[in-house]
């Protein structure tokens, strides 16, 4: 497998309060990576890295050999967002659809679309879709972007335990397909399911790198503990956080 | 049923069109302009001074609604990000949201201005000539109008409308407050072609009918280097978007 995503020595500053420290990370077509972390630590952040969005302080990223803003305008991303469906309220999610794709009918018939379910309510409008539903339906743009490269921010958030076997399947589908995807997410047990790694980042770096193929749930919460503990017990991580 | 719409769309132009039909106030925009046009044309306006002020506030008025409303929909965290994505999204996508806001200004404000040019009162003078000096005036002025409110909105996340009304009356200001403040007089008329050439509009009549040949010159530059000015700040204000759009919220 080739990489597709990698970073080295990557440091992020807002102002004067430092965000991402020496993170180190590849992620190779076909390949699911997992970013796991406490609420501040700097997930997406480096999602918005990543995504070009933002300039790292310091530090090298390379998406498919070149900067991630030129690589997002040449290939696309699909990225897969926290913020909800603000400003979208007017829309439909097949109208939204049309931003990647010229086939209306064809997506009726995607797999993408028909593992996550959401024909039914493809006409409707986004002000009138549950919590889950959208979310559904934000997951079918990302993963059916014709792009190599997924980001994937909290897929889980606000979707039933069917709904998030459905989204393991479509991550799964993807990755097949040779797509290299990058999820930030604090569901350890969602990641376990998808991801071949886990890093974890805690307080801007990366704690542990966990293979979570061969721990039982139990033990996986061990480690994201551990490391979460032992950076919290960390006096200049601490002072650097305050 | 906008679905359909926008696949029909050239692939380049359906991001620009979704932000602009998704913009919830257009509907408001366009039945106040309905509203206002049926109110004009009932009551039928025969005061040269009402009418002139029609000309004036209207331009900027609509601007700032059409335009601060449709960027700031545009810069939305959740509108970018799901735009952004796309391959091929960039500076562009800001310059076709302009043409459809642009589209959007004059859909509107050209009924209002052809109305207000059809029941102009003309109080004894040739009709004729009274007609062409405001439709030369409303034309140009709309668009330097756009030009400053389009400028402000791309750059601005808040108070465009102030921002607007400052870059508008800083040659006054600068007319007043500058022998004050010890700026020679060539610096002052240096810095007015940095303001919008609301001078230069409301002479470019003169200057066209030959009633005043002595500012063709300066008429002319400021209303040709205006646009350049304001085309290369937007140009500035879309790339500091599309390269932080997430730094910017």
């Amino acid at each position: 497998m080739d990489t597709l995503v990698e970073a080295r020595g990557v440091e992020h500053m807002i102002g004067e309060r430092r965000i991402l420290t020496g993170l180190a990370l590849t992620v190779a077509g076909g390949e699911v990576v997992g970013i796991a972390g406490p609420n501040g630590a700097g997930k997406s952040t480096l999602g918005r890295l990543l995504l070009g969005f933002v300039t790292p302080t310091a530090g090298m990223i390379a998406i498919g050999g070149t900067d991630p803003y030129t690589f997002r305008r040449m290939h696309g991303v699909g990225f897969l967002h926290e913020d909800g469906g603000r400003g979208w309220e007017q829309a439909t999610p097949r109208a939204l659809l049309t931003l990647h794709h010229d086939d209306l009918d064809a997506i009726d018939q995607d797999p993408v679309a028909r593992t996550l379910g959401i024909g039914p309510y493809l006409d409707r409008r986004v002000a009138t879709l549950s919590k889950g539903q959208w979310r559904a339906c934000q997951l079918t743009m990302a993963c059916r972007s014709p792009s190599r490269f997924l980001l994937l921010d909290e897929p889980e958030a606000g979707l039933d335990p069917g709904a998030q076997g459905r989204l393991h399947e479509v991550i799964a589908m993807r990755a097949a397909a040779g797509a290299a995807i990058l999820t930030l997410s604090h569901h350890l047990e969602s990641l376990a399911v998808v991801a071949a790694r886990i890093h974890l980042l805690v307080q801007g770096r990366f704690r542990d790198h966990i293979d979570p193929r061969d721990l039982s749930s139990s033990a996986l919460r061990l480690r994201y503990s551990q490391g979460v503990d032992a950076a919290n017990a960390d006096p200049t991580d601490r002072a650097r956080a305050d | 049923m906008l679905a359909s719409l926008l696949v029909r769309l050239p692939a380049p132009w359906r991001a620009p069109a979704l932000v602009l039909a998704t913009w919830r106030r257009w509907r408001t925009v366009l039945m106040t302009a309905l509203l206002g046009l049926v109110t004009i044309g009932s009551v039928e306006i025969r005061r040269p001074e009402l009418t002139m002020s029609l000309l004036l506030y209207l331009p900027p008025l609509l601007g700032l609604l059409v335009m601060a409303g449709v960027f700031s929909h545009w810069r939305r965290p959740s509108v970018w990000t799901t735009v952004a994505q796309r391959r091929g999204a960039g500076v562009a996508d800001g310059w076709r949201l302009l043409v459809l806001a642009a589209a959007l200004y004059l859909i509107v404000l050209g009924p209002f201005a052809l109305l207000a040019l059809w029941t102009m009162p003309t109080s004894g003078a040739d009709p004729s000539l009274v007609v062409e000096r405001a439709a030369v005036f409303v034309a140009t002025w709309g668009a330097v109008s756009f030009l400053t409110v389009a400028t402000v909105s791309v750059f601005a996340r808040r108070g465009v409308a102030g921002l607007v009304i400052v870059w508008m009356v800083s040659p006054a200001v600068l007319a007043v407050a500058g022998p004050a403040l010890g700026i020679s007089k060539a610096w002052l008329e240096t810095l007015a072609f940095l303001a919008p050439p609301f001078h230069a509009t409301a002479r470019l009549h003169d200057v066209w009918s030959g009633a005043r040949s002595d500012l063709t010159e300066r008429v002319l530059i400021h209303l040709l280097t205006f646009p350049i000015l304001c085309l290369g700040l937007i140009r500035l204000g879309l790339q500091r978007v599309v390269t932080a759009p997430a730094e910017a919220e």
